[in-house]
C-alpha cells in the first residue's frame, strides 16, 4: 500500500511543478507501468529536480514500451562503473558524502541518488548549477521553550508509519498518531543529572557529556525529583512512538569508546541532536511486540542506539530492551513533556 | 514439558543420577519435543524454532593437523582441511544439522565454503568473537548465525555488556539464538536468572560428569524454555581410554595414553576385569556408544557436540542413535564399571587441561 502511495505521489505529484520537471513525469509515468520500484525510488531523489530522467541514462528506447515481449531492449542500460561515469556528470567532485567515484552502487541504489534516511553532511557545491533557485524563506524553526535549564523543543504531531521490516522487533510497519509534545533537544547531561540527583554515575566524566549507567528505575527517580523541584514540570520520558516519530531525519552520531558531548552533533528537522547513537535512551511504557503492544512485560525500552554499537543499529526504528533495574554504560534518558501538561 | 511438581527423588531418576541409577530410562514428561527423520533425531532447542540433530559436530580440529599461525590461533594443514571437509560432508549426509565453529582454530571460511548450497539445512554455531566486527563478520560469511554464544566463567559486568551485544545482534535478525556456555554450575543458574532472553546453555554432561545436585539448575531451564546442549558428551575424548577394546591410536588427541599400557595394568586389575566383562555382554558396542546413548537418552538435552576427527568416530556416534530410546541393562552396568574405573584412576584419565572437570562434575 505504502509502494502504491508513493507511485501515485510521483505521478500525481508535478501538477503544480515547473513545465520540464511535467514533461519528465510525463516520460517516468510511462515507465512506471512496468517499472514501478525504479520510478519511485527516481521520484523521491534528487534527480527529479537535477534534470535526469530515464531518457537521460537509457535513451529514447524507441519501441521498448510497445513491445509487451520485451523483445526490444532499452538502448542503453548502464552498469558497474558506466553508472558511476554518468553519477561524475554532475558529481564532479564525487560523493558529496565519502568522496567515493567508483562503485557508487554499494551504497545507493541505481536510482536514488541520495538515501533519504542518510543524506549527506556536506551539500554538493558541483549540483548548484543544475539545481532549481533555494527558496528565499526558509522553514520556520520548531517553538522551542527553555524550563528548568533544559531546551524542550515543540515536536508537532502527526501520523507515520512505525517500525521496519529491516528489524524482527520492528516489524510490522504500523500507522500511528503521535499527539503534538516536547522533546528535549538534547540527551540529559552530566551536568543535570548530578544537579538533581547529587551524584554522578558515569565512568567517563564531563559535564556536558550525556548521563550514562542510568536504569529505567534510575530515569524515574530523576523525573520524580526533577518534577518535584520545577514547579508544573510535568516531565516525563517519551513514549516509543513519541520517540520515533521525533528521531526522522535523524543522522546517527559516530561510535567509539566514549560517547560525544550533548549537542554536538549536527540536529535533525526538528532541531534534536544525538537521536541515532551517543546513549540509548529509555522510553516510557514497556517492551511489548507490534503491532498490539498488549499484554504485559517486565522490560524497558531503549531506543536510539549507543557509541558501541556498529551503525546498522543506529537506526530510528530500532528497539531495544532492557531489565528496568540494570544499569549498563551505554543507557542514558532524553527528558519529555507534553504539550498540553493537565 | 517438566511437570510442574516435580520431586528431587523423581527428578533425579529421571536425569539418572540417583545413585545407583546411572542410566535409568527417563520417564516422558521430562522431554523435550523431538522427531525422527531417516537415521537421524531432532529436537527442538529450547523455546525458539530450530530443530538441532541429537548429534551435533564439534568445533574442535585434529591437533595432529594443526598448525599455529598466530598467537594463540591455530589453522588445519591443507590434507588436514580436506579430512575435515569430507568428515563434516558426511555428517551432513547423515542427518547431523549442527555444526559448532571455532574461529580460533580458522574454521570460518572453510565452514563458510562447506555449507555453500545447503546454508537453509546447516545450522552455524560460534562463540569466539563476540565483538560486533565479529558479529558482522560472520553474517558476512553465513548470511546469519544460528547459534552465537560465549565463553563465561561469570555473570559480570562484562558478561552484562557482551550478552546486551547478542541480544542486539539478534534483535537485528543477525542470530537467531544466543547463549553461554560454561563449566560452573553456579554461573548456570545465574545465567537463568540474569540473562534476559537466554535461548540456550551449553554444559559439560557424560555419564561420569553429571552433577547429582543439577536438580535445581535442569528443571529451571526446562521450566524457562532454555535449550540444553551437552558439550563435552565424551569427556573430551577421554572415555575412549576407558575402553579396553579400543584400538590403538583411537585415543583423544592422538596423545596414545591407553590406560591399558602396561603401567597401569597391574593398579586396576580388578576395576579393569570388571568392566571387560561387562563391555565382553555388549559385542556389538563400543564404551563411548555406550556413553554417547547415555547423554542421547536423557530427554532434556537437545543435543549433544562432540568433536569428530576421523569417519569411524562418526558412523559410530551415529549408530548409536539407532537404539538411543532405551538404555539396556548391559549397557548401564557397562557404564557404571567404567565410572568406578574412572573413579580409581583419579584426574588422569582425562587430558592435562581438563582434569579439573573431575572435581567439578563428578556425580
Amino acid at each position: 500500500m505504502a509502494r502504491l502511495t508513493l507511485t501515485w505521489l510521483v505521478l500525481l505529484g508535478p501538477m503544480a511543478a515547473p513545465a520540464q520537471q511535467d514533461l519528465q513525469f510525463k516520460e517516468a509515468g510511462v515507465c512506471a507501468r512496468c517499472h514501478v520500484i525504479s520510478v519511485v525510488e527516481w521520484g523521491m531523489s534528487r534527480h527529479r529536480t537535477a534534470n535526469t530522467d530515464c531518457i537521460a541514462c537509457h535513451g529514447a528506447s524507441a519501441g521498448h514500451v510497445d513491445d509487451e515481449r520485451n523483445n526490444i531492449k532499452p538502448e542503453r542500460m548502464p552498469q558497474g562503473e558506466a553508472i558511476a561515469a554518468l553519477c561524475a556528470g554532475c558529481h564532479t567532485a564525487g560523493c558529496p558524502k565519502t568522496r567515493q567515484k567508483a562503485a557508487c552502487q554499494t551504497c545507493h541504489h541505481f536510482h536514488a541518488l541520495v538515501d533519504p534516511k542518510a543524506p549527506p553532511a556536506v551539500p554538493d557545491q558541483s549540483l548548484a548549477r543544475s539545481r532549481p533557485a533555494p527558496a528565499t524563506r526558509s522553514p520556520k524553526p520548531p517553538p522551542r521553550i527553555t524550563v528548568a535549564g533544559v531546551t524542550l523543543v515543540l515536536i508537532p504531531g502527526g501520523e507515520f508509519d512505525m517500525g521496519s521490516e529491516r528489524f524482527p522487533t520492528s516489524r510490522p510497519v504500523h500507522t500511528v498518531r503521535v499527539e503534538p509534545f516536547y522533546l528535549a533537544a538534547t540527551e540529559v547531561t552530566q551536568a543535570q543529572w548530578t544537579a538533581i540527583m547529587g551524584s554522578n554515575p558515569n565512568a567517563h566524566k564531563g559535564d556536558q557529556f550525556p548521563v550514562e549507567k542510568v536504569s529505567f528505575e534510575d530515569a524515574q527517580a530523576f523525573l520524580a525529583r526533577l518534577n518535584s523541584k520545577v514547579p508544573g514540570g510535568g516531565f516525563r520520558l517519551p513514549a516509543e512512538a513519541e520517540w520515533e516519530f521525533a528521531a526522522a531525519d535523524a543522522q546517527p552520531v559516530a561510535g567509539g569508546t566514549a560517547p560525544q558531548p550533548a549537542g554536538s552533533g549536527p540536529p535533525n528537522k526538528f532541531g534534536l541532536h544525538e537521536m541515532l547513537g551517543n546513549v540509548w535512551e529509555w522510553c516510557s511504557g514497556s517492551y511489548l511486540p507490534y503491532p498490539s503492544q498488549s499484554g504485559d512485560s517486565a522490560l524497558g525500552v531503549l531506543r536510539g542506539g549507543g557509541f558501541v554499537d556498529p551503525p546498522d543499529l543506529l537506526h530510528a526504528a530500532f528497539r531495544h530492551s532492557e531489565r528496568p533495574t540494570r544499569r549498563l554504560r551505554y543507557n542514558g534518558l532524553r527528558l519529555a513533556r507534553s504539550a498540553d501538561p493537565r | 514439558m517438566l511437570h510442574d511438581a516435580l520431586s528431587r527423588r523423581s527428578f533425579l531418576a529421571a536425569a539418572g543420577l540417583w545413585p545407583g541409577c546411572v542410566a535409568s530410562p527417563p520417564p516422558a514428561f521430562a522431554s523435550v519435543p523431538e522427531y525422527r527423520r531417516g537415521g537421524m533425531v531432532y529436537r527442538r532447542l529450547g523455546h525458539t524454532d530450530l530443530w538441532v540433530s541429537l548429534l551435533s559436530f564439534g568445533s574442535h580440529t585434529d591437533p595432529a593437523d594443526r598448525v599455529k599461525v598466530a598467537p594463540g590461533k591455530t589453522a588445519l594443514t591443507p590434507q588436514g582441511q580436506t579430512r575435515r571437509d569430507r568428515i563434516i560432508t558426511h555428517a551432513f549426509d547423515l542427518g547431523v544439522n549442527l555444526l559448532d565453529v571455532y574461529e580460533t582454530e580458522s574454521q570460518l571460511e572453510p565452514a563458510a565454503r562447506l555449507v555453500q548450497g545447503r546454508r537453509d539445512k546447516v545450522l552455524i554455531s560460534l562463540a569466539h568473537d563476540v565483538t560486533n566486527q565479529g558479529i558482522d563478520r560472520a553474517c558476512r560469511l553465513f548470511g546469519h548465525v544460528d547459534l552465537y554464544r560465549f565463553h563465561t566463567a561469570d555473570i559480570d559486568g562484562p558478561a552484562l555488556e557482551t550478552w546486551d551485544r547478542l541480544r542486539k545482534a539478534q534483535q537485528a535478525g543477525k542470530i537467531r539464538a544466543i547463549g553461554i556456555a560454561t563449566h560452573i554450575e553456579r554461573t548456570m543458574s545465574l545465567a537463568l536468572q540474569e540473562l534476559e532472553g537466554l535461548d540456550y546453555l551449553f554444559f559439560p554432561y557424560n555419564f561420569i560428569h553429571a552433577r547429582a545436585d543439577y536438580s535445581l539448575f535442569l528443571p529451571q531451564a526446562l521450566r524457562q524454555g532454555v535449550g540444553l546442549i551437552a558439550m563435552k558428551p565424551l569427556a573430551s575424548g577421554s572415555i575412549v581410554k576407558l575402553d579396553p577394546r579400543a584400538r590403538s591410536g583411537a585415543a583423544p588427541e592422538r596423545e596414545h595414553l591407553q590406560l591399558w599400557q602396561r603401567r597401569n595394568r597391574p593398579i586396576l586389575p580388578a576395576a579393569v576385569a570388571e568392566l571387560t566383562k561387562t563391555l565382553d555382554r555388549l559385542p556389538d558396542e563400543t564404551l563411548c556408544q555406550a556413553a554417547l546413548r547415555f547423554v542421547y537418552s536423557r530427554p532434556f538435552l537437545a543435543t549433544a557436540i562432540t568433536g569428530m576427527f576421523d569417519d569411524q568416530w562418526l558412523e559410530e556416534n551415529h549408530q548409536a542413535l539407532a537404539r538411543y530410546q532405551q538404555m539396556r541393562a548391559e549397557e548401564r552396568a557397562a557404564l557404571d564399571a567404567a565410572s568406578r574405573l574412572a573413579r580409581r584412576l583419579g584426574a588422569r584419565w582425562l587430558p592435562e587441561h581438563y582434569r579439573w572437570l573431575e572435581e567439578q562434575w563428578r556425580a
